[in-house]
């Protein structure tokens, strides 16, 4: 009988402490984030048809760190191929970025290119692509309200056959500019402004990030067109004029860089979202982080 | 001893029936035996382990609650997801490949208050088979596990019953002949009732402002089952489960005529009819008729009246699944050496993969509309042949599983062979060795961000290829001084196709109806080695079971295509499990639980990336998080020790137990997740002097002591 009168009585007792807390079943502590090395961050993303590439360098901060960002202006920058003649890069103060002396007809599709960044304090960050061939652009239509929406609105559609490069993967991003007429009656005047919400219901398409657009812009790879030429169809509901002029965009790109777009648009729209998958963005930087791609940029303009 | 003569004609296999009279009265003996089952070294079976019932209800648990999934957690091999869920990661696998069996019928949602409770209600219960590898051949349809529950049968013969009543529990469970050695039932009902006690506290709480708060947070199950006798060769089983939860609340403000609500039900139905046909002494035959449905509904709603006009909205997120099954099973015994086990079945799947429903009204306008997902359909069939055959030492279990998927117009199908070898050496060591494929067809989507029962059943489409196994096994097996059972495996398992959401993407489809855009299909490998040490006679009862594992995924559209371990790749398990009677009266109980922290992605360094600003686009730098790679973040480690005491008093009709448990004896912080947390400072005149982010750590579940009182007539 003592044995039960003792257990009651640390049971009443167990009871009583564990009441006293301010949350009964909750308690949280802080957790230790191992310690983060800053390193270098490089965004170093170059057109072939680009005469002012530039690339952006700054530093990593570990997750709690009360730092704030600051651009490395003393790095030596390199781009290589084969060891041969590399083209350096220049910090420009005013730009905060790093433009190369000359780079006319340096780049081109087939070799291996590096970017190499090296720092006194950050250290050494190195990353490796080549420059994809470009996509020719075979046909070009643009028809106001051409089509609908998944939801039945109407919008203007876009149709683009391009041709695909044979015996490589390629991959392609979109972009349309929109050269806005004017005319006051004696002068035609013309400004250039992004096509916004440039979208598609093709389902080999997907969103890659773009500053200037929350939904992202169209990507798609060749997997399923390889060699072949593909129609694509995209719609806008952006506002274009008869007199108007579209520049259409098509740049052929690595998978890194393909990559990195989708995984930062997936970043940048589900920040906010708690009940989203966490996103890792692609980095192709050894010693360092960051996206180093070569671009290869086909256009084509359609009058309205 | 009165003399009994009948006379036979033995020209064919009969079955004799004699009713023996009672002559002489002998003391009561117990004999306990394990029905089927031999010593561990004699079984051709490896990586299987029987869980007897009562062992089971000796293994304190939260709230005194016996729970059946939780103790299954405590077995090598098996992991549990994190603090209080009812998730079973076996040998690396994920919950949705676990075949769970109630009386043959797959059970789709196996958990209570977000995880914390099992539905297996332990008392109507008989028995508990759990099979981590070396699969026979009439298993099917999943990768990593199949554990069979079977609920009693019902006595034929006397009424009985048994309950308890818990600290925020009670159940009731009866049984008995409907119809004497003809037909039994047993029903068995539980539910939880803290909404009850809350409802007074929150009324009183409220006795001052202008607000009416009515608080749903209960779950309820029954179990039932009749067995009915035709005769010696005939029977008839009807068993079926029926449980739902809720979870939610609704707050009406009478000062402004508003009212919000909110929450989450969801809810299996399991049942079965089963026709066990003895054909001849050597051949059986079990006819199962099934069906399954499990369903969630999460729903939100606010209504306001403004100057007699009343504006209302409701939004409702629903999805599930409804299987209807046939089955027929064939046992044909032809000589001591061989058991040959044939059959097939086939399953008619209806899936929700997620709808949302939006009703709004007002004076000027009303929407009453469903956006998401349309019913999925597929069929799935096997067809199946084993053999469990002796040859001298070696024993060997040798089988073929077939199956077959239609989903929309694709059809797969897939052959999966099986083996599992038994070779004994002298001193009763066995050496066993097993390999098995396995194919699955439905898929559960897991979201890593909740931890509620948002998972969402999807089928295998012309998209998303079925998932693939295959697991090899070997290990050795011993009992040592007849009382413990000693055995020792190692494995190695590589999945294919195994699915999970794409970075970024969220559980709630229906809203564009796209949920296949937002998975992606990859490979996972486990390997580890297990060790479990087991007692099952004498006072003391219980096991030590130990497992060293690695669990990796790998998909292209996951952390960059790299090789990343899985979120419940746990290094090191450990459990302890221990039953002790001090007395005929007193009996002790305790398990302990150590494991390695789970593995979550946290950001661990931030940078900015810039885009190119040509034409007019924005030149805008973002900051990005990062984790540098996916679950490279450990969690705490995992411990906790639980204990209990039972005080039991046995009459000679009914008997009764006191039972004194102690979950998380020593209060040890358990993770369940991590979050961000930022703490601003400011100076007199509101600037902001200092900012300071960390990572908070939230632990549940503290010493939770509890009581319950259990009866048995």
């Amino acid at each position: 009988m003592n044995i039960l009168k003792n257990i009651a009585f640390g049971f009443s007792l167990a009871i009583g402490l564990v009441s006293c807390g301010e949350d009964f079943f909750e308690s949280t502590v802080e957790i230790d984030i191992p310690e983060h090395e800053p390193g270098l961050a490089v965004s170093a993303i170059l057109t072939k048809q680009d005469t002012a590439n530039s690339v952006y360098i700054s530093k990593s901060l570990g997750i709690l760190s009360p730092d704030q960002y600051e651009v490395i202006s003393d790095a030596t920058v390199l781009l290589d191929a084969d060891h041969n003649n590399p083209v350096s890069f220049i910090y420009d103060a005013n730009e905060e970025e790093y433009y190369a002396n000359q780079m006319a007809g340096f780049l081109e599709a087939g070799p291996e290119y590096s970017m190499i960044v090296e720092h006194p304090v950050y250290g050494r960050a190195v990353a490796k692509g080549t420059l994809p061939n470009a996509a020719k652009i075979l046909s070009l239509t643009y028809e106001p309200n051409g089509t609908i929406d998944e939801d039945g609105f109407e919008a203007d559609e876009i149709t683009v056959e391009i041709e695909d490069p044979a015996g490589e993967a390629n991959y392609y991003y979109f972009q349309a500019i929109k050269r806005i007429r004017f005319f006051n009656g004696i002068d035609t005047s013309y400004i250039t402004e992004p096509l916004y919400g440039l979208a598609s219901r093709d389902p080999l398409v997907q969103r890659g990030y773009n500053s200037g657009d929350y939904e992202g812009m169209p990507m798609i790879s060749d997997n399923t067109f390889q060699g072949r030429s593909y129609t694509l169809r995209l719609f806008t509901y952006d506002e274009v004029n008869p007199g108007d002029e579209i520049i259409f965009q098509c740049f052929s790109v690595n998978k890194d860089r393909f990559d990195y777009l989708a995984s930062l648009q997936a970043y940048y729209i589900n920040q906010d979202n708690p009940f989203s998958e966490p996103v890792n963005v692609i980095s192709n930087f050894e010693g360092g982080v960051g996206i180093f791609a070569l671009q290869n940029l086909t256009e084509m303009v359609v009058k309205l | 001893m009165q003399p009994y003569s009948v006379k036979l004609f033995l020209n064919k296999n009969i079955d004799l029936n004699i009713k023996l009279n009672s002559a002489l009265n002998l003391e009561e003996v117990v004999v306990t035996a394990e029905a089927n089952k031999g010593r561990i070294e004699e079984e051709t079976q490896m990586s299987q382990i029987d869980l007897p019932v009562e062992q089971i209800k000796k293994v304190p648990m939260l709230f005194g609650e016996t729970d059946v999934l939780k103790t299954i957690q405590l077995l090598p091999g098996v992991q549990s997801g994190g603090e209080g869920q009812n998730g079973l990661y076996v040998r690396g696998g994920s919950p949705d490949q676990n075949l769970i069996l109630l009386d043959g019928v797959p059970v789709y949602n196996v958990s209570h208050v977000l995880g914390i409770f099992s539905v297996f209600n332990a008392d109507a219960i008989k028995t508990v088979t759990l099979t981590k590898g070396g699969f026979p051949a009439r298993y099917g349809g999943r990768l990593s596990s199949v554990i069979e529950i079977n609920m009693k049968e019902g006595n034929m013969q006397e009424f009985h019953g048994e309950g308890s009543i818990g600290t925020i529990t009670s159940k009731l469970t009866l049984e008995g002949p409907i119809w004497k050695d003809k037909t039994s039932f047993l029903v068995s009902g539980r539910r939880t009732y803290v909404d009850l006690f809350m409802a007074p506290i929150i009324s009183a709480s409220n006795r001052n402002s202008s607000e009416d708060v009515d608080l749903d947070l209960y779950f309820y199950d029954l179990n039932a089952k009749v067995n009915h006798k035709f005769n010696d060769k005939h029977r008839l089983f009807l068993s079926g489960y029926f449980g739902n939860d809720v979870f939610g609340t609704k707050i009406e403000d009478n000062f402004d005529n508003s009212s919000f609500g909110g929450g989450i039900k969801w809810g299996n139905i399991i049942s079965a009819a089963r026709w066990n046909y003895k054909i001849n002494p050597k051949l059986f035959k079990n006819t199962t008729f099934t069906y399954s449905r499990y369903n969630i509904d999460i729903f939100t709603e606010f209504a306001e009246k403004i100057q007699g006009s009343e504006s209302k909205f409701q939004a409702k997120y629903f999805s599930g699944i409804e299987d209807l099954g046939f089955r027929t099973d064939f046992d044909y015994l032809p000589n001591p050496n061989h058991y040959i086990r044939f059959g097939g079945s086939a399953t008619y799947h209806t899936y929700k993969p997620g709808a949302l429903a939006l009703e709004f009204s007002d004076q000027d306008f009303n929407l009453d509309t469903l956006v998401g997902s349309q019913n999925d359909y597929s069929t799935e069939y096997s067809l199946y042949v084993e053999d469990d055959l002796k040859w001298g030492d070696l024993k060997a279990n040798i089988g073929l599983h077939a199956s077959a998927f239609a989903v929309d117009d694709e059809f797969y199908t897939s052959l999966q062979p099986r083996i599992g070898l038994n070779y004994k050496l002298p001193n009763d060591l066995a050496l066993k060795a097993s390999f098995s494929t396995m194919t699955q067809f439905i898929n559960l989507l897991t979201s890593e961000a909740l931890s509620l029962p948002t998972d969402l059943w999807v089928p295998s489409t012309n998209k998303i290829k079925p998932q693939q196994s295959w697991q090899v096994a070997v290990g050795a097996a011993k009992t040592l001084w007849d009382e413990f059972e000693l055995s020792v495996e190692a494995y190695y398992k590589e999945m294919d196709n195994v699915i999970s959401f794409k970075e970024g993407a969220s559980f709630l489809f229906g809203l564009d109806n796209e949920w296949q855009e937002k998975v992606t299909q990859g490979k996972g490998d486990s390997y580890g080695l297990e060790v479990f040490f087991q007692k099952k006679k004498g006072r003391a009862t219980g096991w030590i079971g130990y497992t060293l594992s690695w669990n990796n995924r790998q998909f292209d559209d996951i952390n960059g295509g790299k090789k990343y371990p899985f979120r419940y790749d746990r290094r090191h398990d450990i459990s302890l499990v221990l039953s002790y009677e001090l007395t005929k009266k007193i009996s002790i109980n305790g398990a302990w639980i150590y494991g390695t922290g789970n593995a979550v992605t946290l950001p661990v360094y931030r940078y900015n990336v810039r885009e190119p600003g040509d034409y007019n686009w924005w030149n805008q730098d973002i900051e990005v998080e990062s984790q540098g790679s996916k679950n490279a973040f450990r969690m705490s480690n995992y411990h906790r020790l639980d204990l209990s005491v039972e005080f039991l008093k046995k009459k000679p009709k009914w008997e009764r137990k006191w039972v004194i448990s102690i979950y998380n004896t020593y209060n040890h912080n358990n993770p369940y997740f991590i979050y961000p947390s930022t703490s601003n400072t400011y100076d007199q005149n509101g600037n902001l002097v200092e900012s300071k982010r960390s990572f908070k750590e939230v632990s549940i579940l503290p010493i939770i002591p509890s009581v319950s009182y259990q009866f048995k007539f």
